[in-house]
């Protein structure tokens, strides 16, 4: 049976990829982590080999997994993305569990039980099994987004976590991954005649597609509900992501423009509504001027980065747990004081390739709708990462979202995994392309 | 449909590229004033942890320590006239002089544990904070310390050759003991125990800056040693007269006029070299402060703005008028005459070592000026050993010793004049010089000289028996 399958196949090139570059990379991943395991086990209990090790090193696991799960079912992907994301993950995970020991396993489960998700939704998108799936999900997210202003509970000033007995999961968190599916299902219908490359659509144009319009309906009631379950930086994240989507779709730049125009007076108006918004900005403006009450959290964040300066404290030298919510929200700046900048620049790096090679990927999709999938997956993750680590920096206002991949947190992990997985589904292998099928 | 995507990856780029500077700004450019902030948790709380390192002097003699960790189990050892320049380690009142200057080190956040990435976490976080260990030699302390008691004053000894200081004494000084429930007491104290007046206490030099004048007066050519000038016992500087408050020394040359102190002659001598000698009297420090490893003040000879009348030349050439310095200025012009010329920077710090011993960071001797031809140097030496013989510093002589010396009595606003003594002694290869004043204690002679004379002989067997 070897022969009747791969040998002709081999002949025509379309072999059963072995996927050689993601098992090299995937390697120094495992190896990364197996650093940050020894390292952090020797500041810890002064042994190479304590649990910190072998934690640290099966939180890189899963992604090996997922490569063998990809080669056993001729997964047709590209190779890059799931080595980077393990990458961030395999950063993320010793500084948390460094911060909550406590919650050490509970983290692995959620990189675990992601990669799985991210393995289906990838195999699954690949073989255009999602289409035509994104509209109704999106619209079970949106009825799960009102039945968690409904019943849901309040965790840090926003009301956005849906509880199954004691299993919470944040809503919206699901709604970022259904924009991104049905989005790309109903722009990539406009435009299905002339050629996609350069054509713009004007706003009436993308008004008279039904699909288009349902979908731009449908974002609108996710962002209004995300507002008022107070949760802005998600709110935040998704309208971005949706707007740079709807911009590559149809090159409209009035759509841009007025956009930008709503969100400013949505901050503008949220700012006054919700007093949280409003201490929020005026602490990104002047940290330093109440530095022990609202600015607290972002002035340790900056004593914890200049602690770390250029090649860091050490792991389990520094003192990151100082910062509030270090574990969620302040992760970049708790790992940064012990990895220092080399590390910090390292860990950007990771996202700018990751994003970077996702927008790559989308001008080369072999489908309309693959590649706005990809500009989707990869807009969220790259908003996302841009607003909370500017957040630490104190270059944008602090936000509560989390850093993906990174951060502690069941659903951000599955969420931000899922959106890998669906990035990947929309990709080509690189030698699988002559040329790419849109330029 | 790519065009817009490439849209895209350039604002991406553009965003990753600002979050790489801000990370750079706080972490690379602006990384070690924020951390060495003192809001910043971390400092409190490796004090909390750290025991801090001990103050050694010269022979590693304690002078304060720490018996744990925290900052209130600081023991204070002694001399007590040291207290003014190694200051007070306190959790309420905070840090002053060499525990502030060194605070890095003593603490720990400097040293053998300031390494980063893996090397920090192989090291594991300090226990430990460095030990400093000063120049300064406990037994000339001592002596400057019995020399001092009692009065309101101020001695420095510097080893002319190094520039190593080997003793600073301020007096009166404080007791560590019980500072927090002292302090008002002593902050609202006339005589200003808390500072440290051999390196911040300004007065003026009187007769003490002879040994500058002289040394510019023959290395610019306006006077030689052949010369004789005949004294008359006073001598008109632009409105006013300067007396000789003994009477007309009759024909004396510059030696004779060292020994002696002959305001006559040296108001001759600044009346000759006229507005010159602003500009030549800086090379003395006189409109600076010395470059010492902790803050000084400036002396305050204003060169721009100078008084270039006569009457405002003959004050300055004797060491009157406006002009104010530290006894540290004095003593470094005693050692360039001892050291021929050549103004070596001076230093209290010694080294610093980690806990284990290894040194961290070890001072070096470096030249700071040459401030006098080393034949104008031999003049000056000489006449200030004729002082020390039978001239105004006689009462510095101490039989088998090598004293030269010149005195002053600088009139102040403050009541009586203080008595200055400067001086250096010789043994061998050691130099070392000493500058000493008491406040409003009359004449240099009687009340400054013979102190001089024993802290140079206790300064110059200390020496030998270390380099033996």
């Amino acid at each position: 049976m070897m022969e009747d399958g791969s040998l002709p196949a081999s002949a025509q090139g379309t072999a059963r990829p072995i996927r050689e570059t993601e098992r090299s990379l995937l390697g120094i991943v495992m190896l990364m982590s197996l650093t940050a395991g020894f390292s952090l086990s020797l500041a810890r209990n002064g042994t190479l080999t304590g649990e910190e090790a072998a934690l640290c090193f099966v939180s890189s696991a899963p992604f090996a997994m997922t490569h063998l799960v990809f080669v056993a079912k001729g997964f047709d992907g590209d190779e890059l993305i799931l080595p980077l994301a393990g990458a961030a993950t395999v950063m993320g995970y010793p500084v948390v569990y460094r911060l909550r020991p406590d919650l050490a396993v509970r983290q692995l489960a959620f990189i675990w039980l992601g990669s799985a998700v991210m393995a289906v939704l990838a195999i699954l998108q690949n073989q255009k099994k999602l289409e035509g799936w994104g509209v109704p999900a999106l619209g079970g997210s949106i009825a799960l987004l009102v039945l968690t202003l409904m019943v849901g509970e309040e965790r840090g000033g926003a009301r956005s976590w849906l509880f199954l007995g004691d299993m919470g999961f944040q809503t919206s968190e699901l709604a970022k991954i259904t924009c991104i599916l049905a989005g790309a299902e109903g722009l990539s219908k406009m435009h299905t005649a002339d050629s996609m490359a350069t054509a713009r659509a004007s706003a009436r144009e993308i008004w008279e597609c039904s699909q288009a319009r349902r979908v731009i309906v449908m974002w609108a009631a996710v962002m209004l509900l995300t507002v008022a379950q107070r949760d802005v930086g998600t709110a935040m994240v998704i309208y971005i992501s949706c707007v740079a989507m709807a911009y590559v779709a149809t090159g409209n730049r009035l759509l841009v423009l007025v956009s930008i125009g709503i969100g400013a007076a949505a901050v503008a108006v949220a700012g006054r509504v919700f007093p949280h918004v409003g201490v929020r900005f005026s602490t990104w403006l002047n940290p330093w001027a109440d530095a022990a009450g609202s600015g607290y959290q972002v002035t340790q964040s900056i004593y914890a980065l200049a602690s770390g300066g250029i090649l860091g404290r050490g792991y389990g030298c520094g003192s990151p747990w100082l910062i509030p919510a270090a574990v969620t929200d302040m992760l970049f700046s708790a790992s940064a004081e012990e990895i220092g900048l080399a590390g910090s620049i390292g860990l950007i790096a990771i996202y700018f390739l990751m994003v970077g090679h996702g927008y790559a990927c989308a001008q080369r999709a072999d489908s309309r709708y693959s590649a706005l999938v990809a500009v989707g997956a990869a807009n969220m993750i790259a908003v996302q990462t841009f607003v909370i680590i500017g957040g630490n920096l104190g270059v944008l206002p602090l936000t509560g979202v989390t850093l993906p991949l990174a951060s502690y947190g069941g659903s951000s992990m599955l969420t931000s995994l899922a959106i890998v997985g669906i990035l990947l589904g929309s990709t080509r292998r690189l030698h699988s392309i002559d040329g790419g099928a849109l330029s | 449909m790519n065009r817009r995507i490439r849209r895209l990856v350039q604002a991406w780029i553009a965003g990753c590229a600002i979050l790489v500077v801000a990370a750079t700004y706080y972490q690379a450019i602006s990384a070690d004033k924020l951390s060495s902030s003192q809001a910043n948790p971390r400092l409190a709380n490796l004090e909390r942890d750290v025991i801090r390192g001990p103050i050694l002097d010269r022979n590693g003699g304690v002078i304060c320590d720490s018996v744990g960790p925290g900052l209130s189990t600081r023991v204070w050892r002694g001399p007590d006239s040291l207290a003014s320049l190694v200051g007070y380690v306190n959790p309420v009142l905070g840090k002053s002089g060499l525990e502030a200057a060194y605070d890095v080190w003593l603490s720990g956040r400097r040293g053998p544990y300031d390494v980063t990435g893996l090397l920090a976490t192989l090291a594991g976080q300090p226990d430990h904070g460095c030990a400093v260990r000063l120049t300064i030699d406990a037994n000339v302390q001592k002596a400057c310390e019995s020399a001092l008691r009692g009065r309101r004053g101020a001695a420095i000894v510097i080893n002319a050759g190094t520039g190593e200081l080997l003793a600073v004494a301020s007096s009166p000084w404080y007791s560590m003991k019980g500072l927090e429930l002292s302090w008002d007491n002593i902050v609202s104290r006339n005589d200003s125990p808390l500072v440290c007046r051999p390196i911040n206490g300004m007065y003026p030099p009187g007769s003490t800056i002879k040994m500058a004048i002289a040394a510019i007066a023959l290395d610019s050519g306006v006077t030689d040693p052949n010369e004789v000038y005949e004294c008359e016992g006073s001598i008109r500087a632009g409105g006013s007269v300067v007396h000789d408050p003994t009477g007309a020394h009759g024909a004396i040359d510059i030696v004779d006029a060292l020994a002696v102190s002959c305001n006559t002659t040296f108001v001759d001598l600044g009346l000759r070299l006229g507005p010159k000698l602003y500009e030549e009297l800086r090379r003395f420090f006189f409109d600076r402060s010395v470059p010492l490893d902790i803050p000084t003040p400036p002396a305050n000879l204003d060169v721009r703005n100078a008084d270039v009348s006569g009457d405002a030349i003959g004050q300055l050439a004797i060491g009157q008028g406006n002009l104010l310095v530290t006894p540290m200025h004095v003593a470094m012009m005693a050692a360039a005459v001892a050291n021929r010329g050549i103004m070596m920077r001076p230093y209290v710090v010694a080294d610093i070592s980690a806990v284990d011993g290894v040194p961290v960071m070890v001072a070096s001797e470096r030249a700071l000026a040459s401030v006098m031809t080393p034949s104008s140097a031999d003049i000056v030496a000489r006449g200030m050993r004729q002082a020390v013989k039978r001239g105004t510093a006689r009462s510095a002589a101490r039989w088998g010793y090598d004293i030269a010396g010149k005195t002053g009595t600088a009139q102040n606003p403050h009541g009586n004049p203080h008595a200055w003594f400067a001086g250096f002694g010789v043994n061998g290869n050691n130099r070392v010089a000493a500058a000493i004043i008491l406040e409003n204690a009359g004449s240099g002679g009687t009340a400054a000289a013979p102190l001089g004379g024993d802290i140079i002989r206790v300064a110059l067997d200390s020496m030998d028996r270390a380099r033996r």
